[in-house]
Order: C-alpha cells, then structure tokens, then sequence
C-alpha cells in the first residue's frame, strides 16, 4: 500500500502506476524505431569505440611489459574502459533528441495530452540504456574475437551489461537536463565533448595509474 | 447554453517581462464555432498556449469544460484537442504510427483505437499513404496527418492553429467540410485561430479580435460588419509614394470619407456609401493630376472589421513565422 502511494507521489497527482508504465513503453518503442529508422547514427557512434578498440590494442600492446601492469593483456585492460566510454559518448547526446522534439513541436503535442510527464523523460532514459547495452554487447563479441574473454564469467559480462545500462542512464538523463535547459543541440553536442575526452584520458580506462 | 471556455483577467507575463496577454476575457459557448483572430504577435498563440495547459498563466481565471486550468490539468487535457502551430508529427514514424502514438497518449487501445485510426485516415484522405514513412507525405498531407492526430480520442473542444495555412483549394475546402460536420453533428466545440478572413467569415459563429495582447473587437461576423459599417474604397495610385500625401489631403477635405489606412495597393478609404462618392474622388484626383491604376470598392468586409480594430491588414500567408515563445515561458509540469 505504502509502496504504491509513493509510487503514486512519484507519477504525480492522479496518474495511476499502469499509465506511467504504458506510457513509458509506447515513448521507449517510439525512440527505438526512431534509432533503427537511423542506421547511419547507429553505425557511426558505434565506430569510434571499435577504431579505439582496434587500433589502441594495437598502438599500446606493449605497456603490457611495463612493470606492475594490472592485466595480461591491454586489450583484457582496456576493454571495459572502452565500453564505458561508449555508454558515455552515446549517451551524452540524448538531450539532442529532446531539442528536436521541442522543434518540432512533438513536446508540446505530447504534452497537451494527459501522458504521464515522467515517461516523457523515462521512454527516452530506457532506450538509451537498452542502446548503450545493445552497442557493449557488439563491442564484447567484437573483443572476444580479437582474444579476450571475460576472466568473470558470464555473470561478470551481465553485471558489466548491467553496470552500463546504469552508467548509460544517468549520462543520458544529464544529457536531456542539458538539452531542455538549453534548447540547442549545438550545446548539447559541444558539452558533450567537452565533458567526454578530458574525463577519458583523465581516467583510468586507457592507461593504468 | 453553458460555456466550454471562460477566461477572465487572463494576464500572462513571459520571464523576460513580456506582457504577451494583457487581462483578456471572453466565454466560449459549449458548440459553437470560434473565431480567435490578430496579427502575428498579437498573443492568439500564448493565449492558446495558456489554454492547452502548456503555459501557467500570470494572473487571473479561467475554466475549460467547468474545470479549473491550474488545478485540472489532466482532466482538461483529456477532453481537449489541440492542433499546434508546427506541424507536429515524427517524420520517423508511418502515418499510422503517428496516429497509433496519439491514441495512446490518450489512453486508448486495441480494436477501438485501430478502428478509430482507420476511419481518420479515410477523413483526411490518405488511406493510401497510412504505412508510408511520414517523412515522405508533402506538406498538405503532414498538415492534414496532424489535424487527424488532435481528433483521435474524439475530442469535446478542439484547438486549431492556422489549421488550413499553406494548403490546396481543395484541400482546404475538404477542410472546412470537415470541420463543420465536426461542429454541426459530433457538436464539438471549435476554438480557430487563422490569418484568412474568409476563413473566419464562412466557419466561425462568434469572433474576438487580439492585438498586442488585449480583446479589441468581439461578437458574431454580421455584428462586427456592421460596426464597422462603411464601404471600403480601394485606390490604387500609379506612383504611390509621390502622390500618397496629396490623395490623403484630398480625402480628407472630400465629405463623406469617414477614416484612410494606408494598405497594400496604397489607400483604402472608408466612407457610408462609396458609390456616391466615388465620382468626386475621381475628379478631385484628376484635377490634381494624381493618376489612378484602379479603384474598387466593396461592402463591408470581415477583412474590414480587422483592418480597423488592429490598424494593419493581415497578411494573406503567414510569411513570418511568430518566434517560439514557449522558449521563454514557464512550462508546465
């Protein structure tokens, strides 16, 4: 009782639990048809993490031999920070998607209707994250065929799925904060990547401490 | 009869200081068909804005349906709808898609919502193109493709914005077939804004006239026609810009020409009865050695109503496009 009261404050005023999950499946496969409709965006974000995961190994194959590296292999090394860094790019430009709906006039359109206000933003945080997901997962084959395989088994491969769709949520949710704030995508995209290479060559994720 | 709509002392203040509505109030009756017309910035799209729930208004009241607008919203959004200013449809979807996505946005579903689609894509006529990317529809058929969208869930009172700017003769008639079946059968409430005249004159059973932000005409067409009462005298001068002046003081001292705007061909003078006067013009004109490319003149017009309450005639098509002045409001939970 006390469960669906809070989950009632949390639809806000009358809407009900069901609306707000019909609406958010009706917004999610919205933004997924929208995504396969666009092959071209799908391919081209998901070539910077393959040309990174390709020519990285390659280029820094040899710090391997550096005394005290943390992994086998610097393919094993940086595999997951590449992943990351995808879920990140990735979902650093969802407040782009917002910004066209505003230009559009398709917020508004939505927003004269009773849909829930919440599964506006949270159709478009799920297909993110099923994006960001179903992108790692070509990266993983894709290391796997170049030779490293998840010392953790399968269960570390789905926490790590899991761990992504996470991280993909909350960029993507700073991304749509960015976007309805600005309303530019212009902005969008150069906050974007602004805050996604100083973070990667700051991190951990390419070379180790 | 009750009302569908009242607003009173509506005042809507934009963050920047913009006074975009300034304490308008007007009913709507349940029915009836309603003409909201103005210029270009004049505040029709911040009022329907309000109105839609899109925008908190500053000050004042105002119910839709007996609903209040500030505490009803969700109500008030079930019962209305609303054809916005852009064409606002997802070029990534099908034509069914698109319906489809409203139907549930309004909470339908299954054969009801399938059989109510199918019978909207017969209505505006694009049975054929249904499963075709709306990317490729043209611009006549986007425009009647958002018109079936805000009429899924068959709305009690619908909004339309310029519903027939940019379309076909034909088109536009099959329109306005439409909507006064809407009105007359289904009894829906119509709330219209539009920048053609004859529009308004053939559609509408009531009108209010906004300019910069206030109710400066209201009434039925015919009411407004005949407060207006004159004949508009329309003088077309070969060299506009070195005779205007002169015309203008010949006007004046002429009896009879009540009021003088400057318009498009050059000058419309309004007088009780053109025919009378118009010989002196001519030779007043003649005499001065002002020459005339044309004169016409004709009776009292909705297009006249207009030019006299808000100063500027309206522009034929919409060539500016007013700012989005959302971007600078307050949006709605």
């Amino acid at each position: 009782m006390l469960k669906h009261q809070i989950l009632c404050v949390l639809v806000g005023g009358d809407g009900d639990l069901m609306t707000l999950l019909s609406d958010t499946r009706h917004i999610f496969v919205r933004y997924l048809k929208k995504l396969i409709r666009n092959p071209i965006l799908l391919t081209f974000s998901l070539i910077q993490p393959i040309l990174f995961l390709v020519l990285f190994t390659q280029l820094f194959e040899r710090f391997v031999s550096v005394p005290g590296f943390p992994a086998e292999s610097y393919l094993l090394f940086a595999a997951p920070g590449i992943l990351l860094q995808n879920a990140f790019g990735s979902a650093l430009q969802s407040g782009n998607s917002i910004v066209a709906d505003l230009d559009t006039g398709f917020l508004q359109k939505m927003l004269v209707t009773p849909v829930s206000r919440y599964a506006i933003l949270l159709g478009r945080l799920l297909s993110d994250a099923f994006r960001v997901v179903v992108q790692s997962i070509i990266i993983l084959v894709l290391a796997f065929v170049m030779g490293a395989s998840p010392v953790t088994g399968i269960v570390g491969v789905l926490l790590m799925l899991f761990t992504i769709a996470f991280f993909g949520l909350a960029w993507s949710g700073i991304s749509l904060a960015i976007g309805l704030k600005t309303k530019s995508s212009e902005t969008v995209f150069a906050i974007g990547s602004f805050l996604t290479f100083p973070l990667i060559f700051m991190s951990t994720s390419l070379t180790p401490l | 009869m009750s009302n569908m709509i009242e607003v009173k002392d509506l005042v809507l203040v934009y963050s920047n200081g913009t006074k975009a509505v300034d304490t308008v109030s007007f009913n709507v009756k349940k029915g009836e068909f309603f003409g909201f017309l103005g210029p270009n910035g004049a505040g029709k799209s911040t009022t329907i804005k309000v109105l839609t729930t899109l925008l908190k208004k500053t000050s004042g009241s105002a119910q839709i349906a007996g609903y209040d607008l500030d505490k009803d919203s969700n109500e008030i959004r079930k019962l209305i709808g609303v054809q916005t200013q852009e064409t606002a449809i997802d070029g990534d979807l099908t034509g069914r898609e698109n319906l489809m996505l409203q139907g549930h946005f309004q909470q339908l579903s299954g054969s009801q919502l399938k059989d109510r689609v199918d019978e909207l894509f017969k209505l505006v006529d694009l049975e054929k193109f249904s499963d075709k990317n709306v990317r490729n529809y043209s611009g006549g058929m986007k425009k009647r493709l958002d018109l079936a969208t805000a009429l899924v869930h068959k709305p009690q009172l619908l909004f339309l914005y310029e519903p027939t700017t940019g379309l076909d003769p034909q088109s536009r008639s099959a329109i306005w077939n439409y909507l006064e079946k809407l009105n007359k059968e289904d009894k829906t409430t119509i709330f219209l804004t539009t920048q053609y005249m004859e529009e308004a004159d053939k559609l509408c059973n009531a009108l209010a006239i906004i300019d910069t932000g206030k109710i400066v005409a209201a009434g039925t067409p015919r009411e407004l026609k005949e407060q207006v009462g004159l004949d508009s005298i329309k003088l077309d001068l070969k060299d506009c810009d070195k005779d205007k002046a002169s015309a203008i003081k010949v006007l004046k001292e002429l009896g009879g020409v009540s009021n003088i705007s400057e318009t498009g061909g050059c000058l419309t003078a309004f007088a009780k009865n053109a025919s009378l006067i118009i010989a002196d013009i001519v030779r007043s004109f003649d005499s001065l050695g002002i020459v005339l490319s044309g004169v016409s003149f004709s009776p009292p017009s909705l297009d006249d109503v207009y030019l006299q309450k808000t100063g500027k005639r309206i522009r034929t098509e919409a060539l500016v496009k007013t700012p989005n002045l959302m971007r600078f409001g307050r949006r709605r939970r």
